[in-house]
């Protein structure tokens, strides 16, 4: 190999070896951002679905006590009336579960989500108070069910409570 | 000159570059850390009701209570919840009687007022079974509930 032929190849090993350098050292280091990034997307998908599985149903205890005595809201006449309505809960014959609400008396709880449905979207329904009544037989899912149904009636003021003697009546005439 | 710049290359790639490695390790930590905290948090396990409303958890002060079926009906310390054939358990601490059960939310209610009292209820108990939890809370002071429910479509 000649010298001149030995310099231009060396000049062009040079040129290439620079350039590889350039390319590989040419701003900050993605890798460990890269990593953390995954990782990280990673975890907050992971928790997204764990988080995302279940919610909840929000439920008043009632009191004995100064309940459903605020009447002073109530001025217009057509308005639903703000004392609180019970939605009465037991087991029927068969075993399915049955509700006494409003004008409804022993339905099914399909009945029941039927009814509530027809509660137009007002102001007047959100500020309704329902007090869920259940017997000890009655299944705690029905229960769920029945409170859902009044939630996405957007009826957001639900109480729960056992219902007291003088409801037993109305229950199970 | 050449030879030299040659091996100053290669010396910067010698050995393995632990940085991502450390970096995924630590992250991986953090992560089965909060997962670890998060599972702890959710208490027993129990078959959850299902609903198509509710809303999300908002509280920064919450306390678990879950309310399980007792899997053997033995009785085992001739508590309320023996013979409603439960077992409570507030914050995955299990609760011998009732007044464990309200002292537990009495002291979370005096840490923050706020406190947000999760029912995790079994779906197949009767209401007659959840009531004396409800009553114990509300007992203890607490305003309202709310009841854990499996999101449905």
């Amino acid at each position: 190999m000649s010298t001149a032929r030995r310099r231009k190849r060396e000049s062009v090993l040079r040129r290439r070896d620079a350039l590889h350098n350039y390319t590989m050292h040419f701003g900050p280091n993605m890798t460990p951002m890269v990593d953390i990034v995954m990782v990280i997307l990673i975890f907050f998908m992971a928790t997204a679905a764990f988080m995302g599985s279940e919610w909840f149903l929000k439920a008043a205890i009632p009191f004995e006590a100064g309940r459903g005595t605020n009447l002073s809201k109530n001025n217009d006449p057509l308005a639903i009336p703000l004392k609180p309505l019970d939605v009465l809960m037991d087991a029927g014959a068969d075993g399915r579960t049955v509700v006494t609400f409003l004008e409804l008396n022993r339905a099914s709880v399909e009945e029941f989500i039927a009814r509530v449905s027809q509660f137009p979207r007002s102001q007047a329904t959100s500020e309704l108070e329902v007090v869920i009544k259940p017997m000890a037989r009655v299944p705690y899912a029905d229960v769920v069910r029945v409170h859902a149904a009044c939630d996405a009636a957007g009826i957001y003021k639900v109480g729960i409570t056992m219902p007291r003697q003088t409801d037993v009546p109305a229950i199970n005439p | 000159m050449k030879r030299r710049k040659i091996t100053g290359t290669h010396s910067t790639f010698e050995g393995i570059n632990a940085t991502p490695l450390i970096d995924v390790v630590m992250c991986l930590i953090i992560f089965f850390l909060v997962v670890g905290k998060l599972a702890t948090d959710r208490g027993y396990a129990v078959p959850l009701p299902g609903s198509a409303v509710g809303q999300d958890e908002t509280s920064a002060s919450i306390l678990v209570v879950t309310v399980a079926q007792r899997a053997d009906g033995r009785q085992t310390s001739g508590s309320i919840w023996d013979r409603l054939g439960i077992t409570v358990q507030a914050d995955g601490e299990v609760c011998p009687d009732v007044a464990f059960l309200e002292a537990a939310v009495r002291a979370k209610l005096r840490e923050a007022r706020d406190t947000s009292i999760q029912v995790r209820g079994d779906k197949f108990l009767q209401f007659g079974q959840i009531e004396p939890v409800l009553r114990a809370c509300g007992q203890a002071g607490a305003k309202s509930v709310r009841f854990a429910t499996e999101k449905e479509p």
